[in-house]
């Protein structure tokens, strides 16, 4: 029943960096969770302190039950996968994997059959005879994650495991690290920058940003209701459209640029109570924005500025009143570069977030 | 028919004379290199006077004679002597200053702390200085401290003036291994023996470049043959029958310890050199 807590974990470098501020997070027994930031977010320093590679500043770090800040690295029990393999250079891959098991003095004929077996999963079996340096990047990490899954840790630690692969390769071993997980069932501790790799592998996503926790929730979630304009800015594979709006106090409508979009009574009522009529950022993703047809009353016109090509669609981004405007558009109904159009925006997608980024209101046209 | 032979032939020789041409620079070159190398060795093999006359004779008899008096008659003792001298202060400065050294390296390859780089940069500057400008003071210091010619003061000696470029070169490979190597065996739990071990059993690479500080260092040892030659000189530290300069390197040696009868050779391989 391994599970982690952290309780309010701070950690401040010398010089006064606070590379994680006033932590609260637990992973649950046999959940992958996935520490999702951009680099220096603080999720490696989380990790490392959940290693023990790194002091913990204040607060408490929590394995099952037990306070575990001042437990040195090598007594937690923990198995950690690095961004560059961390392999033993001079030894072969069957040593490497044996490594942990030599170190706890685990008898050699359990060796062989463990690191056997573990090299069968990962299908290294043919290089269990050769060198790291002979191997290519994605054997490397095979390796790797065989030296953590020889044996059965507490916990795995991954820190951005896929950071150094090739795209495929990336793709091949997110799949193959997310089988292993369902089959060990093991609390994994897993951080990226990635968010398709994040969504791929994991049960939960903790997004995380100057040091805090943002959010905690799936891919879905976060794309839906995202806490705060941090996390929508920083979810979803296109970047999201953030415009300036003004709440209209009188009959409870949001304005933004031409536009005037009408909300129910409860939301209106949120926003007043948000006290924030002004400086307030209306935000929908390209996805959620389509070309007008002439039944749209509040539609957004523009002028195609360029168009980016993707394939089926194509990412449209046209000068509007309110600033640019990205739109995804299927590739055979696009526009010329430009021509003047007219956007319809999917309201029930949108957000409002407060001048301090914080999220109002997710599903303008929602009722309720 | 005969003539256009000839020019034929003629022509075939320049050709093969241009072709050539390369090769002929390259003999001259490797002779100018090699020169210096010939004229030691045939030096060697000459008696005195031929040595010295001038003149050079290229045209005489071998004799060993140099080679036995240098192993057999060495200042009145045989070179043995002196080569495990060499041997026994090399390698124990040799081993003081790694195992120091590493571990000064690692420390500033490592931790953070203020000033690491201004300390590593320090140390590194101890070697600015020529050693031999240091020639007198550290006489007196091993002349008041009772050591001289004893071999313990070359050992200090040669540990202090080393473990400066050792430590630095040692950091290198430290800083060149990656920390995370380290780290995962810190969580596979391979103990604090075996963190000391990986970084220096690392690769044959690193393997190999520790030697090569060893070697280098050993080198070096020898090289400083001045030092050896003050501060174990019998003629200067009084007792003439324990000499303890580094067996080969004395003959080369310029230096006040010589005795007269060493001047000459001293000589020789000053100007070949």
């Amino acid at each position: 029943m391994p599970r982690v807590e952290f309780h309010n974990v701070s950690k401040s470098y010398p010089g006064g960096i606070r590379a994680v501020i006033d932590l609260g997070l637990t992973v649950e027994d046999g959940e992958l969770l996935c520490v999702l930031g951009p680099s220096g977010c603080g999720k490696s320093s989380t990790l490392r302190m959940l290693a023990g590679l790194e002091s913990i500043t204040s607060g408490d770090l929590v394995l099952d039950g037990a306070r575990i800040n001042d437990l040195p690295a090598q007594a937690r029990d923990m198995a950690m996968v690095f961004e560059n393999y961390a392999l033993y250079p001079h030894l072969r891959v069957f040593d490497n994997i044996a490594m942990p098991l030599v170190a706890r003095r685990v008898q050699r004929g359990e060796i062989q059959k463990r690191v056997h077996e573990v090299a069968e999963t990962l299908h290294i079996t043919d290089h269990l005879m050769k060198r790291p340096r002979h191997l290519s990047g994605g054997e490397r990490q095979r390796v790797a994650l065989g030296r953590a899954i020889v044996r059965t840790p507490k916990m795995f630690l991954m820190d951005e495991p896929l950071g150094h692969l090739e795209a495929y390769l990336r793709v091949e071993l997110r799949a193959e690290i997310r089988r292993l997980h369902e089959r060990l069932g093991a609390t994994t501790f897993y951080i990226t920058h990635d968010q398709e790799e994040a969504a791929a592998v994991s049960d939960r996503i903790a997004v995380m940003h100057q040091g805090r926790i943002q959010q905690i929730g799936s891919l879905l979630d976060l794309l839906d209701r995202p806490a705060n304009r941090f996390v929508a800015e920083f979810i979803g594979s296109l970047p999201i459209n953030l415009l300036a709006a003004t709440a209209n106090e009188g009959d409870g409508s949001l304005q933004v640029g031409p536009m005037m979009l009408p909300l129910s009574p409860a939301q209106a009522t949120r926003l007043r109570a948000a006290r924030s009529h002004t400086g307030l950022t209306f935000g929908i993703r390209p996805e959620d924005v389509a070309l007008a047809d002439q039944e749209h009353a509040a539609a957004l016109p523009g002028r195609v500025a360029v168009l980016e090509p993707q394939g089926d669609n194509t990412v449209v981004i046209a000068d509007t009143p309110v600033g640019r405007v990205s739109a995804v558009i299927p590739s055979r109904s696009v526009p010329a570069q430009g021509e003047r159009i007219r956007l319809h925006l999917a309201l029930d997608h949108a957000h409002i977030f407060a001048a301090d980024g914080s999220n109002l209101l997710s599903g303008v046209d929602r009722k309720g | 028919m005969a003539v256009v032979e000839s020019a034929e032939r003629t022509s075939s020789t320049a050709v093969s004379l241009r072709s050539l041409a390369p090769y002929l620079a390259d003999c001259l070159v490797v002779g100018f290199g090699l020169f210096p190398l010939y004229m030691m060795i045939t030096t060697s093999l000459k008696t005195d006077h031929e040595a010295f006359a001038w003149p050079p004779v290229w045209v005489f008899t071998p004799t060993f004679h140099s080679y036995l008096g240098a192993l057999f008659g060495f200042g009145g003792r045989r070179a043995d002597h002196y080569v495990f001298n060499s041997l026994l202060i090399t390698l124990a400065s040799s081993a003081l200053a790694v195992s120091l050294g590493a571990m000064a390296a690692y420390g500033l390859a490592r931790f953070r702390f203020r000033g690491n780089r201004d300390i590593a940069f320090y140390i590194l500057s101890t070697r600015f200085a020529p050693p031999v400008a240091f020639i007198v003071p550290i006489y007196l210091m091993v002349q008041r401290s009772g050591l001289l010619d004893n071999a313990l003061a070359l050992v200090i000696v040669y540990t202090s003036m080393n473990l400066s470029l050792v430590t630095w070169v040692l950091r290198g490979f430290f800083l060149d291994i990656p920390i995370e190597i380290e780290e995962a065996a810190l969580i596979d739990s391979l103990g604090d023996l075996f963190m000391e071990r990986v970084p220096v059993r690392l690769d044959t690479g690193t393997r190999l470049c520790s030697h090569d500080t060893r070697l280098s260092r050993r080198l070096l040892g020898i090289d400083e043959y001045r030092l050896g030659g003050v501060y174990g000189s019998g003629h200067l530290g009084g007792a003439a029958d324990h000499d303890l300069h580094p067996g080969f390197a004395a003959p080369s040696g310029a230096g006040p310890h010589l005795r007269r009868g060493q001047v000459r050779r001293c000589h020789v391989s000053n100007s070949t050199m």
